[in-house]
């Protein structure tokens, strides 16, 4: 399998935890290259179908999955794939990350890689390159041997999009990223999507609508587990079909029960 | 759409933009009628009258616009109200053009006020009635978003368009035919020519409508 | 001078408290060695038989704890990663019921557990015995520390590390070591401090013996347990007090040992 970036595609994909459904019959595609970002309510199972793209869903207790993910026609759920080796192709920054503890900063960007005891070639340039590219390097190039706990939300957020792009992954999934970021953290992270593009495919988890109008190629509304709509960036922010879109874009909300 | 912005402020600002834009609308229209009445009255005092109004249209050009910049920059509008905003934003450089036409059908009928009236004046004034209304329409169309009406619009500038080109070419008729009446048959020619802009304008008014209800561009698409 | 501590959210003022509590351990501390010097002021004969035996005591204490940690420390940490990883197993289960039921039981009564299990069919008494014994009483101390120490990282520091698609073991070894790795060790040292002080089980398996003359098939002394025999004894009081001594140096000494690496994770 190639590890350029990869056509995405998500097929009737289900999933639920502790009996609960999350997720009911989602199905998107995303071109190779493209950024796709997903928008939708608090609660509607936006984290749970990325962690269902890098089957990380399935690790928790009372998870259960069905459908298919497809990367360039290969089902990850396929039963020859080994999801320690999809994880390494596919990378992932979790909502509200966290440093690693008992790693000196260098040694957390490069976890990837200094917890499977494998290194890249050069593995200070490596970290050089990933934390340059989130913007953090002017910030740490003095103390990349302190321990990374030492490092402010901000900070630590960069440094986990760094850490994943240590591994060159050829599909990035994001939850959040610009969370703990200041304008100017969120300029540099939309900054470096925009270069990943064609190398690397991306999936945007944001309540940030901005964000995804400025990043996105396509945006995704899923609402209560369910896809509403799925339409280019341009087209579902000026003139989206379905009146639930329009009504969440444009800010009206009706108060649940 | 049947529900408001949560954000009640937000709601209150596209109204504000909504009142402003059909009080612009209204008044440019009333400096039109007016000054049609004007001429069919002969009555140049009332012509300098509703010419008097057109600041006032301009003015509101100048605060309808700071107002919608102030919701583009602040709100990031989306979808239908972003539309809204932007077909606001042209709207009312037509209706300040309608405005303008306005006081040049008044500038017209004050002159004309003063000398014996041509026969093809009875028809300016009846062209000038099925504009208003249509310019009326189209105002209608946007305050109540209303497509179908809007389309209604769009039907009429054809026929409007021919009825222009008619007494058009009855005034050039008349000048060959009697000299004299060349100076009245000019003015009344500028005249209908001011009111088939205004309907122009008008129309444009009712596809932007179109546009910012349904999110389809019929510019340049339904004319002949 | 009083000292302050935080309680939930107030500031809770100790008042002399902590100065007690050092004051009364440093007793604790120097009682034996106290008594030893006023044996020695007593009797000045502290000939070499007297020497001899609380060397080989110190040395069979040695032995017995080593061997005794080496089965029970590597079995416990596998139990308690395997029970902490995987709780909804069979083999899970079993060692949890183990596990509890065996940190219940007496250490009297593990002894005679080992009797029988290694004694009887040996025919004598013997190290293996005693580290069997020791083994016993250890294992359950440590799966049970494991198991909470693994439980304890926080689930957003798994997610992370299996984010980056390092298999499942290496993540519970890199998070057992670094991020829990001093607390580990200080764990561990604590049953190692509790193994050195253990009477009955020995006395059942490696009782007394000489252990310079060296063979592990024979019975071994150990500081605890000739401290107990020494009851018996003509100086029995004295030489209780230099045994208890050299055990309270052992304890402290790993405890000393400990403290230096925890600070890793301040």
């Amino acid at each position: 399998m190639s590890r350029r970036a990869p056509k995405l595609e998500v097929k009737e994909l289900c999933a639920s935890y502790g009996g609960r459904i999350i997720l009911k019959d989602v199905s998107f595609h995303v071109d190779r290259g493209e950024i796709v970002a997903v928008i939708g309510p608090t609660g509607s199972g936006k984290s749970t179908l990325l962690r269902a793209v890098n089957r990380m869903h399935e690790l928790s207790a009372g998870a259960t999955v069905s459908g298919r993910v497809l990367l360039d026609g290969a089902d990850v759920y396929s039963p020859d794939t080994d999801p320690t080796e999809l994880r390494r192709r596919v990378g992932i920054v979790l909502e509200r990350p966290i440093a690693l503890p008992g790693l000196s900063i260098q040694r957390d960007v490069l976890a990837g890689y200094a917890l499977t005891r494998t290194l890249p070639r050069a593995p200070e340039e490596v970290a050089e390159t990933v934390l340059r590219r989130v913007g953090l390097w002017e910030e740490v190039k003095d103390r990349l041997s302190t321990p990374s706990v030492g490092l402010d939300d901000g900070q630590i957020q960069r440094l986990a999009i760094a850490r994943a792009l240590a591994l060159r992954p050829s599909v990035l999934l994001l939850d959040e990223p610009s969370q703990s970021l200041d304008p100017s953290g969120t300029a540099h992270v939309e900054e470096l999507l925009n270069e990943l593009r064609s190398q690397t495919t991306v999936m945007l988890v944001t309540a940030n609508l901005q964000q995804a109008a400025r990043v996105a190629d396509s945006v995704v509304f899923l609402e209560q587990g369910h896809v509403v709509e799925h339409a280019r960036a341009a087209k579902i922010f000026t003139n989206p079909e379905d009146p639930r879109t329009e009504d969440f874009i444009t800010g009206r909300f009706r108060t649940t029960a | 759409m049947a529900t408001r912005h949560t954000d009640s402020f937000y709601e209150n600002e596209l109204e504000r933009l909504r009142d402003r834009v059909l009080f612009m609308g209204a008044k440019a229209e009333e400096i039109a009628r007016r000054s049609l009445a004007a001429l069919a009255a002969r009555d140049a005092e009332l012509a300098r009258r509703a010419i008097s109004l057109d600041p006032e249209v301009d003015r509101l050009e100048v605060e309808i616009d700071e107002l919608a910049l102030a919701v583009l920059a602040r709100r990031q509008p989306v979808a239908s109200d972003l539309r809204f905003v932007a077909s606001v934003l042209k709207m009312v450089t037509d209706l300040e053009r309608i405005g303008d036409l306005g006081v040049n059908i008044g500038e017209r009928a004050a002159e004309l006020a003063l000398h014996p009236q041509l026969p093809e004046q009875a028809d300016v004034v009846e062209l000038g009635e099925a504009v208003m209304l249509m310019l009326h329409e189209a105002l209608d169309a946007f305050v109540h978003a209303d497509e179908a009406r809007a389309r209604a619009v769009l039907e009429k500038d054809e026929a409007i368009d021919e009825t222009f080109s008619r007494i058009f070419q009855n005034l050039v008729r008349t000048m060959i035919a009697r000299p004299d009446s060349v100076d009245r048959a000019t003015r009344l020619q500028s005249l209908a020519r001011y009111l088939e802009r205004i309907a122009d304008h008008a129309t444009n008014v009712a596809e932007r409508v179109v546009f910012m209800v349904r999110g389809k561009d019929v510019r340049h698409s339904n004319r002949g | 001078m009083s000292s302050e501590t935080k309680l939930g959210r107030r500031r809770v003022s100790l008042g002399w408290l902590p100065h007690v509590v050092g004051v009364g351990a440093l007793f604790v501390v120097l009682a034996p060695a106290l008594s030893l010097v006023a044996t020695l002021l007593q009797r000045v004969r502290l000939d070499s038989a007297v020497l001899r035996a609380l060397g080989e005591a110190v040395v069979g204490s040695l032995i017995l704890v080593s061997l005794g940690l080496s089965l029970a420390v590597p079995l416990g940490i596998a139990a308690g990663v395997h029970v902490a990883t995987h709780p909804r197993t069979r083999l899970a289960k079993l060692a949890s019921v183990a596990i509890d039921i065996l940190s219940g039981v007496p250490s009297i009564v593990v002894g005679v557990v080992a009797y029988a299990l290694v004694v009887l069919p040996t025919g004598r008494f013997s190290v293996p015995a005693g580290a069997v014994a020791l083994a016993l009483v250890a294992f359950p101390e440590v799966a049970r520390s494991t198991t909470d120490l693994v439980a304890s990282v926080p689930t957003p520091v798994v997610d992370t590390a299996l984010s980056l698609g390092v298999s499942s073991w290496r993540v519970t070894t890199f998070l057992l070591l670094r991020a829990r790795g001093a607390a580990l060790v200080a764990s561990l040292a604590a049953v190692a401090c509790r193994s050195l002080g253990e009477v009955a089980p020995l006395l059942f398996t490696t009782a007394s013996g000489a252990a310079f003359d060296g063979s592990l098939g024979a019975p071994m002394s150990s500081l605890a347990v000739e401290a107990f025999l020494s009851v018996h004894t003509p100086d029995g009081g004295a030489r209780a007090a230099t045994l208890s001594l050299f055990l309270v140096a052992a304890t402290m000494t790993i405890a000393l040992l400990v403290r230096r690496r925890a600070p890793r994770s301040a």
